[in-house]
């Protein structure tokens, strides 16, 4: 029975790893503040930590499907998006950033009209920007996912035909260690609210900090794979 | 007088023997790593990346050349291996990544036969054992040795 579970848990160990090596550490970051402000609902962060993981599991899936049906070769694919997404991420990143402190207005569509659709509420609790961004940032690989997911997660994947589990699985290991300290965040800040202000002081604090750390990051994305100068002078 | 000649006649002798002795050993030793590299099999340890450098693409990198460097001296020195870091970025190595299906910065290990690459592998575990110099070392001296014993 341990043995069957196995590739399972290989593929959440190797999306583990990637998710605390140095180089998926900045978007890591963005995700963890952008989760971890969600507490003006009582379950907000895990709703949005769920969607971040569904985000994230997708864009893997897809990928796998797509190469599995031949559509991709993987040097093809994991060349391009190494390549491409990056430069992309840097001015999406400032863009998001500038949405969530509503300097740059956000129009969603509405089914219906009002506030009560569906989309307005899930927007509202973070978990359509949360499945978004886990899209994204699951689609900027960086070397060290790239090598564990195109080298480790999609052999398992071809060994066992499972194009749908594993990659679900990794995707499930990279989004672990974001949403557990999205959680210790927003926990702390409930916490802190108790003594400071109230919830709606610190939800606007969260807020200001997770635009902050998003245009900060997308500057250095910018400079970094766009201009092509490395802004803090390391490449994680 | 005669003496003297026949002194000048013997030195000169000796010398033109040890400079003939050790023109012959540079030559041979030449010739072997020219064999090596060109005429017969021979073996490659790469280390491909990009124009940007991440921290643990460095690490790689450094472990790797520790590794074959410290383990395949004999190899190295007679030209049956032979260690690279090559920039897949520039266009003359892009050719690389479809030779070699590279996905990642990654080390390979290759055969070659008259030039040409006629088997390779990728030794894509240094991504897990990248926190761990000593089983990293080890992983790709064991590898590569299997891979040179292979036929």
């Amino acid at each position: 029975m341990a043995w069957d579970n196995l590739p399972m848990i290989s593929a959440i160990w190797f999306g583990i790893l990637t998710s605390i090596s140095p180089c998926p550490l900045a978007t890591n970051i963005a995700a963890t503040t952008f989760i971890g402000r969600q507490i003006n609902t009582r379950f907000g962060t895990l709703l949005a930590g769920v969607a971040y993981t569904g985000g994230r599991a997708l864009a893997y899936i897809l990928i796998c499907a797509f190469i599995v049906a031949g559509m991709f070769s993987i040097p093809g694919i994991s060349m391009f998006l190494q390549e491409n997404m990056n430069k992309l991420l840097g001015p999406l990143l400032i863009l998001v950033g500038l949405f969530i402190v509503d300097i740059v207005p956000l129009r969603l569509p509405t089914m219906g009209g009002g506030d009560s659709t569906v989309i307005r509420r899930l927007s509202n609790s973070g978990a359509v920007g949360a499945v978004f961004l886990g899209f994204v940032f699951a689609l900027s690989f960086c070397p060290v996912s790239a090598a564990l997911f195109f080298g480790s997660v999609l052999p398992l994947s071809v060994k066992f035909e499972s194009s749908i589990w594993l990659p679900f699985w990794y995707g499930v290991g990279t989004a672990l260690p974001v949403v557990g300290f999205a959680l210790l965040l927003a926990f702390s800040a409930r916490f802190a609210a108790r003594f400071i202000h109230g919830l709606t002081f610190i939800e606007r604090y969260l807020r200001w900090l997770t635009a902050v750390a998003f245009m900060a990051l997308g500057i250095d994305f910018t400079a970094t794979y766009l201009i092509g100068f490395d802004l803090l002078g390391v490449v994680f | 007088m005669k003496n003297r000649r026949m002194a000048g006649f013997a030195a000169m002798s000796i010398a033109a023997i040890v400079s003939s002795f050790v023109w012959v050993a540079a030559a041979s030793s030449d010739q072997s790593l020219k064999k090596g590299i060109n005429d017969k099999t021979h073996y490659m340890a790469y280390y491909f990346y990009t124009t940007r450098r991440c921290m643990t693409c460095k690490t790689i990198e450094q472990f790797a050349q520790e590794a074959i460097k410290e383990n395949f001296k004999d190899d190295l020195k007679s030209g049956k291996l032979q260690w690279q870091a090559l920039n897949v970025d520039m266009p003359k190595n892009k050719h690389f990544i479809k030779d070699f299906q590279l996905y990642t910065k990654s080390v390979i290990v290759a055969e070659y036969n008259n030039g040409k690459p006629v088997r390779w592998e990728n030794l894509s575990d240094v991504w897990q054992l990248s926190r761990d110099k000593q089983k990293f070392i080890r992983y790709v001296a064991r590898e590569t040795q299997h891979f040179m014993e292979k036929k």
